[in-house]
C-alpha cells in the first residue's frame, strides 16, 4: 500500500523537477539582431565633416559582377536599401557630418555598404561594384567578406587622407559597422529593426562623432 | 473528530516517538539556486532548476553519516541589448546567459537528534564541481566549461513520520572555486525532498 503513495509522489516529484529543465532564449528574429563595430584608434575623425556615400546597396551574394558592369542584381532592393541609407545618412547628421552628392566635392570621407545573402566564405572586392561611382585615382578599397551570417548589412568608413590610400588599390577603412540579420524577418518590422540596429552601430561609436 | 484525532496523531508522530535505528540513507530533493559573487554578475536571477541526491553510511549509533552527494543547478538571465567591448571592438545584441553546475562531493554530516522523528544536523562536503557557462548571442554562442576544487557546508533536518521514510529540507552553500580560465561559481541551495532511510 506504502508502495502505491511513495511511486505517484516520486513520479509527480521528478516531473516536477524535469518540467522546469528548460530555460528560455530567443524568441523572434530580432532577438538574434547583433551590432558589431570596429575602428582604427589612432585615426581622429575631429573636424573632416564631409562624407559621400551610394544610394545603392552591394548585395555580395558569393558571384561578383565583371568590373565596372554591375547590374540590377548585383545590389539590395533599391526599397530596402533606400530605408537603410536613409537611417545611415540621419546617424551621420547627428554626429555632426555633411552628405556631399560624389567625390568632386571633395568629400574628407566615403561610406560604403555591402550586404550579404549568402555565408559562403569570400572575397569581395567592392570595384567590381563601386568602381563607376567613386572614380578618384584608381584607389579603391576592398572588404573581406567571412564568417557573417545571412543578412549582415556591412558598413565601411573610408579615409580619404593620402597616408591612407596606398597605390595598390587599397585604403584603411578606420570605422566598420556590421548589422546583423537585416535582410530577415517580415517587410513590416523591417524598417524598425533596421533603424534600431543601425542607429545601435553609431550609438555606440562616439568616437565618431566631429 | 476525525480530524482532530488525525492532527493528534500527526503531531505525536512527528514529535515524540523514535524511529527504529536505520543503518544508511538516500535522499533525492529539489533544489532552488540564489548566486553570489562572480556567478551573480553573470546571472542574477534565482534558479528555480535543480536536484541533489545524497547518500549516507550512518555510524556511531547514526551520530555521524558519511557518503557522497551529487547535485544539478541550472541558471538562466536574458540580458537584452547587451554590448561587450574589447579594445576597439563592441557588440551589442540581445545576451542569453546560461550555467550550469554539477556538485559531486564527499560528505560528511553530524546528527544532533539521531533516531529520532525531527533529526536535525550539519555536514560538510569536499570535491570537485563541473561547470558549464554559455552566453548566446545573435546566431552565436560562446561556452565555457570547467572543473572546480569545491567545498559545501550544509545544514538541514530529516523528519521521518513513518520509519525508513520522510522528507528532508536542507541549506547547502556550494563554493567552487576559481580555475585557471573559470571565475568562482558560487551559490545557496535550498533543498527540499524525500528521504529513504533503511
Amino acid at each position: 500500500m506504502k508502495r502505491k503513495i511513495i511511486n505517484p509522489m516520486i513520479l509527480l516529484f521528478a516531473v516536477a523537477t524535469i518540467w522546469g529543465c528548460f530555460p528560455g532564449g530567443a524568441d523572434t528574429i530580432d532577438d538574434y539582431d547583433l551590432v558589431f563595430t570596429n575602428y582604427d584608434s589612432s585615426y581622429s575623425f575631429a573636424n573632416q565633416p564631409k562624407y559621400t556615400m551610394s544610394d545603392k546597396i552591394v548585395l555580395f551574394d558569393g558571384t561578383p559582377p565583371v568590373a565596372g558592369m554591375p547590374s540590377d542584381d548585383d545590389y539590395v532592393n533599391q526599397i530596402y536599401a533606400t530605408a537603410a541609407i536613409n537611417i545611415i545618412k540621419t546617424n551621420m547628421t547627428n554626429l555632426g557630418y555633411t552628405f556631399v552628392a560624389d567625390t568632386t566635392f571633395n568629400p574628407d570621407f566615403i561610406l560604403l555598404t555591402g550586404a550579404t545573402s549568402s555565408t559562403t566564405v569570400v572575397y569581395y572586392d567592392y570595384w567590381d561594384y563601386y568602381g563607376w561611382y567613386y572614380p578618384y585615382g584608381g584607389y579603391y578599397p576592398y572588404s573581406y567578406v567571412s564568417s557573417y551570417t545571412s543578412g549582415s548589412l556591412i558598413m565601411t568608413l573610408l579615409s580619404r587622407k593620402p597616408e591612407f590610400v596606398n597605390p595598390i588599390n587599397q585604403t584603411r577603412s578606420v570605422w566598420t559597422g556590421i548589422v546583423n540579420g537585416v535582410l530577415t524577418g517580415t517587410a513590416t518590422n523591417y524598417t524598425q529593426r533596421l533603424t534600431t540596429t543601425i542607429n545601435q552601430a553609431f550609438n555606440q561609436s562616439p568616437y565618431l562623432h566631429q | 473528530m476525525k480530524k482532530i484525532s488525525l492532527i493528534i496523531l500527526l503531531v505525536a508522530a512527528i514529535t515524540v516517538n523514535k524511529v527504529a535505528a536505520q543503518q544508511s540513507m538516500f535522499s533525492i530533493q529539489y533544489s532552488i539556486g540564489y548566486t553570489t559573487g562572480k556567478l551573480n554578475d553573470f546571472i542574477c536571477n534565482t534558479s528555480w532548476r535543480g536536484a541533489t541526491m545524497d547518500y549516507r553510511k550512518y555510524i556511531n549509533g547514526g551520530q555521524i553519516g558519511v557518503g557522497a552527494t551529487i547535485g544539478w543547478n541550472a541558471f538562466y538571465k536574458a540580458k537584452t541589448n547587451t554590448s561587450f567591448v574589447d579594445g576597439t571592438k563592441t557588440i551589442t545584441g540581445d545576451a542569453y546567459n546560461y550555467s550550469s553546475s554539477v556538485p559531486m562531493m564527499l560528505v560528511g554530516d553530524y546528527y544532533f537528534s539521531p533516531n529520532q522523528k525531527i533529526n536535525p544536523f550539519v555536514g560538510f562536503g569536499l570535491g570537485t564541481t563541473y561547470t558549464q557557462d554559455d552566453v548566446d548571442m545573435g546566431l552565436y554562442t560562446y561556452q565555457l566549461s570547467a572543473w572546480h576544487f569545491s567545498m559545501q557546508p550544509e545544514a538541514g533536518v530529516i523528519i521521518t513520520p513513518n520509519p525508513g521514510f520522510g522528507i528532508m529540507i536542507s541549506g547547502k552553500y556550494y563554493t567552487a572555486l576559481k580555475t585557471s580560465n573559470s571565475a568562482a561559481h558560487n551559490y545557496f541551495a535550498t533543498n527540499i525532498g524525500f528521504v529513504w532511510q533503511y
